[in-house]
């Protein structure tokens, strides 16, 4: 049986690209990731800075051995938007689609599907791998159950699983950084670089509920798949998808290394990971059915 | 939330008069009204799905009854229970009796009253909100429901639409939607 | 004639909601040209207790709309639930016989079904599909024959415009009620709280795990358990639809996400009209016939004024009025500004 395999997702924050840069050479360098996900996904008004080092970060892991996939937007609005698409579908390289437009300009040659990208069911996964799909990372509010009834019908299919950090819940056409920071999104001095794992938005009884990060509403509970691999496998997955934040993705790395690997069980995966200095509280439930934010024992 | 409430309440004195109504006969006619109904539209009692066999408390706050609805179409039932020995139901829905009687004929939109507060929703929202949508799609008027027919209902209707439109006036209740 | 000089010329469809056969008789009774509803089940994204059509009540409804000269457009348009996307297929089907003019489908799998085994049913792409791009619409409609699309409620008008320029299919947009601010079909925000999300069982913030609690005077409006909003003691309180609520962040308490307030777009259908928009779309299934009478009647004036060259804003002002929610209204994403 195929061993569980790993990745590290794009980096959904507006991280300056000194930041970048270093991370990045320190995956390359002491990372075991299967699969490095590269590129902005969230706002096209960063594009212009990052777009600067996405080259030599790729040629980096490339050169470190690394599988490079490159990540497109999730919701692509301008022209440049757009532009930025078509480029990098265009590319040698592996490409993750996150909404329809990469889709029609990728179609036919291999793709991942994203978890913004709305497959729910085997129809529309059937549908999306008879245009190239190789690879679904599906939504995160999707259960196991379901996820399982796909993974089932289409065995060509790698599934892979968004196991760890915040949850992306929510895209929108505004912008909720420039808006608590009362400024107007075309004019938002790219506050979001203050918060390098999203702000936090409480409720009006203090209660830790959700994040924001530009145009994008994400958890603020930190999800936290720790499911064995036997579980997993049994469940038609094929990669953990791991998303980067600012605690030690390192250490994040080796956690779920142990735990894919059967060396540490469920349990101490979770207390290792509690350990660290997390942006919110493990949550699990989406894989159950349940709401996202709660854990549930497994 | 008392002071709430008590827009558009009846005076003490007439609900006082109210308690003297023997309960059992009233209870009888609405009980028979909603069973004539799920005769004459079955569709009402299935858009009202599993809710069909809630028990609805329905708490006019101004008399000194309260109702318990099990809209189990041909089987339903309407009880007029003394307030001291309310039961506990799936849902429970409160206000005074112009309000209430406002949200059978379409007076009053159920969403304003609620945001207002005129109108108090406990237990299963899901429950009220069925046989919200129901009432609505029923689209009856109050002599309907009781079963008048041609120029009688219509007559009626008008004369209760004056009188309770009156009522809602002197007793200060939220304006008609 | 350019395709979009075309478009600006015909007069402007109409699409008011039905979450019942007594509401859609009320749109149609005050003008609508088109009227939209959905199955009672988790097909439609607005899957709530007591609401929606039966097969059969479609059926009636889809009579009685064509002897007005109304037609009728179903919503199946939540996403298939994996292993059972065979209820979707039969809605599909059900559609199909009803004689209903259109259906509305977001889901890749739906939107596959329909195409493939009903070519002549019109097949309109659900905001729920949330396509903003010409290459997505070209996509839905290279692949499905989609003829009209949803336009997702996070673009201004000139977008609209430049979107209409470079895509051959017709465009729907929302003008009045309720007002998504997250991207419509990419929000997991009501699962995150509750386990139920308009993708997951075609409803947001549901009735079942809302509660109101009365606590010293305040009564706290909760979705979930989380507190979304608090009103004061007289203060009207508001239904707790989880991104109009109030919350904490950069150390001050808003409305982050969205004011309570509901979309008004009344005063730029002419400027929809320019855009080359093809139809007006009215959001409320849940609301009351009342309620729909009033709008569909309102914006039948604007639209009829429009075609007339006559100016109408201010009489359609005044019957939408009473209509809004607290009477605040937004022109949303249509002017550049909101974001």
């Amino acid at each position: 049986m195929n061993a569980l395999e790993l990745s590290l997702g794009p980096v959904f924050f507006n991280w300056p690209n000194e930041k970048l840069v270093e991370f990045y050479a320190r995956m390359a360098d002491e990372s075991d990731f299967d699969r490095i996900y590269v590129g902005e996904v969230i706002c096209g008004k960063r594009l212009p800075f990052s777009d600067k080092v996405w080259p030599e970060i790729i040629e980096r892991l490339l050169g470190a051995g690394k599988e490079v996939v490159l990540s497109t937007m999730a919701l692509p609005v301008t022209t440049r938007d757009r532009k930025s698409i078509a480029g990098l579908c265009e590319m040698d390289l592996k490409v993750e689609v996150n909404d329809i437009n990469g889709l029609a300009r990728r179609s036919g040659q291999p793709f991942v599907a994203g978890p913004f990208m709305n497959v729910y069911n085997e129809g529309a996964a059937l549908a999306l791998q008879k245009r190239g799909m190789e690879t679904l990372c599906p939504p995160v509010e999707l259960p196991l159950s379901s996820i399982e009834i796909i993974a089932k019908a289409l065995p060509e299919l790698t599934i892979e699983l968004f196991a760890f950090g915040r949850l992306p819940l929510a895209v929108s056409g505004r912008c909720y950084h420039a808006r608590a920071h009362k400024l107007h999104k075309d004019s938002c001095q790219f506050v979001c670089d203050q918060d390098p794992d999203g702000m936090d938005v409480t409720t009006l009884d203090n209660q830790q509920f959700l994040s924001a990060n530009g145009i994008q509403t994400l958890s603020h509970s930190v999800q936290a798949v720790t499911l064995s691999p036997d579980e997993l496998r049994a469940k038609g997955i094929g990669r953990l998808r791991l998303s980067p934040h600012s605690v030690d993705m390192i250490a994040v790395n080796k956690i779920y290394r142990d735990l894919v690997n059967g060396k540490i069980d469920g349990e101490e995966a979770q207390a290792r990971l509690s350990e660290l200095p997390l942006p919110g509280k493990l949550a699990n439930g989406y894989l159950g059915g349940k709401p996202g934010h709660v854990w549930a024992a497994e | 939330m008392n002071q709430q409430r008590e827009r558009g309440s009846l005076p003490p004195l007439f609900s006082g008069a109210l308690r003297l109504v023997p309960p059992p006969p009233l209870g009888f006619v609405l009980t028979r009204a909603v069973r004539r109904l799920a005769v004459q539209r079955p569709d009402l009692f299935e858009r009202l799905d599993v809710y069909r066999h809630a028990h609805f408390i329905i708490d006019p706050i101004d008399i000194p009854h309260v109702f318990r609805l099990i809209p189990n179409g041909e089987h339903a039932t309407v009880e007029m229970i003394a307030r001291s020995k309310c039961p506990k139901g799936t849902a429970k829905i409160s206000g005074p009796l112009v309000v209430l009687l406002g949200l059978v004929d379409g007076t009053y939109d159920g969403d304003a009253v609620f945001f207002t507060r005129d109108l108090v929703i406990e237990g299963d929202t899901d429950a009220v909100l069925a046989l919200r949508n129901t009432m609505e799609e029923a689209d009856l008027t109050p002599a309907e429901l009781l079963g008048f027919k041609g120029d009688l209902r219509d007559k009626l209707d008008t004369v209760t639409q004056k009188g309770l439109g009156a009522l809602r006036r002197q007793l200060n209740a939220p304006e008609a939607y | 004639m350019s395709e979009n000089t075309l478009k600006s010329t015909q007069s402007l469809e109409l699409v008011c909601p039905a979450g019942t056969p007594a509401a859609m008789k009320a749109a149609v009774e005050a003008g609508a040209h088109s009227v939209y509803c959905g199955f009672r089940n988790e097909t439609n994204a607005r899957n709530f207790p007591g609401l929606n059509f039966s097969e059969r009540e479609l059926n009636q409804g889809v009579k009685l709309a064509r002897s007005k000269g109304t037609k009728v457009l179903v919503a199946v348009n939540t996403f298939a639930r994996a292993g059972d996307v065979s209820l979707w297929t039969k809605a599909v089907d059900a559609v199909a016989a009803s004689g209903a003019h259109a259906i509305i489908a977001a889901d890749i799998a739906v939107l596959d079904y329909a195409a493939t085994h009903h070519p002549d049913l019109r097949l309109h792409l659900s905001v729920q599909a949330a396509a903003a791009t010409p290459e997505a619409i070209n996509f839905y409609e290279e692949t499905f024959n989609v003829q009209r699309v949803v336009l997702p409620r996070v673009m201004s008008v000139e977008e609209i415009e430049r979107l209409n320029k470079e895509i051959n299919v017709e465009t729907e947009v929302f003008v009045f009620g309720g007002l998504c601010v997250m991207t419509e079909g990419r929000c997991a925000l009501s699962s995150y709280a509750t386990g139920k999300s308009p993708n997951l069982t075609g409803v947001c913030s549901p009735p079942g795990d809302v509660s109101y609690d009365d606590e010293g005077g305040n009564l706290h409006a909760r979705l979930g358990g989380f507190t979304i909003d608090r009103f004061e003691n007289g203060e009207a309180a508001g239904y707790p639809t989880l991104c109009k609520g109030r919350f904490n962040a950069q150390g001050s308490t808003s409305y982050l996400f969205e004011d309570p307030v509901s979309l008004n777009a009344a005063a730029l259908l002419p400027r929809l009209k320019k855009a080359g928009v093809t139809a007006l779309k009215i959001e409320g299934r849940q609301r009351g016939k009342a309620y729909i009478s009033q709008v569909v009647k309102a914006f039948r004036a604007a639209v009829d004024a429009l075609d007339e060259g006559r100016d109408a804003q201010q009489e359609v002002s005044a019957m939408l009025a009473a209509m809004t929610e607290g009477g605040r209204e937004t022109t949303g994403a249509y002017k550049k500004i909101w974001r």
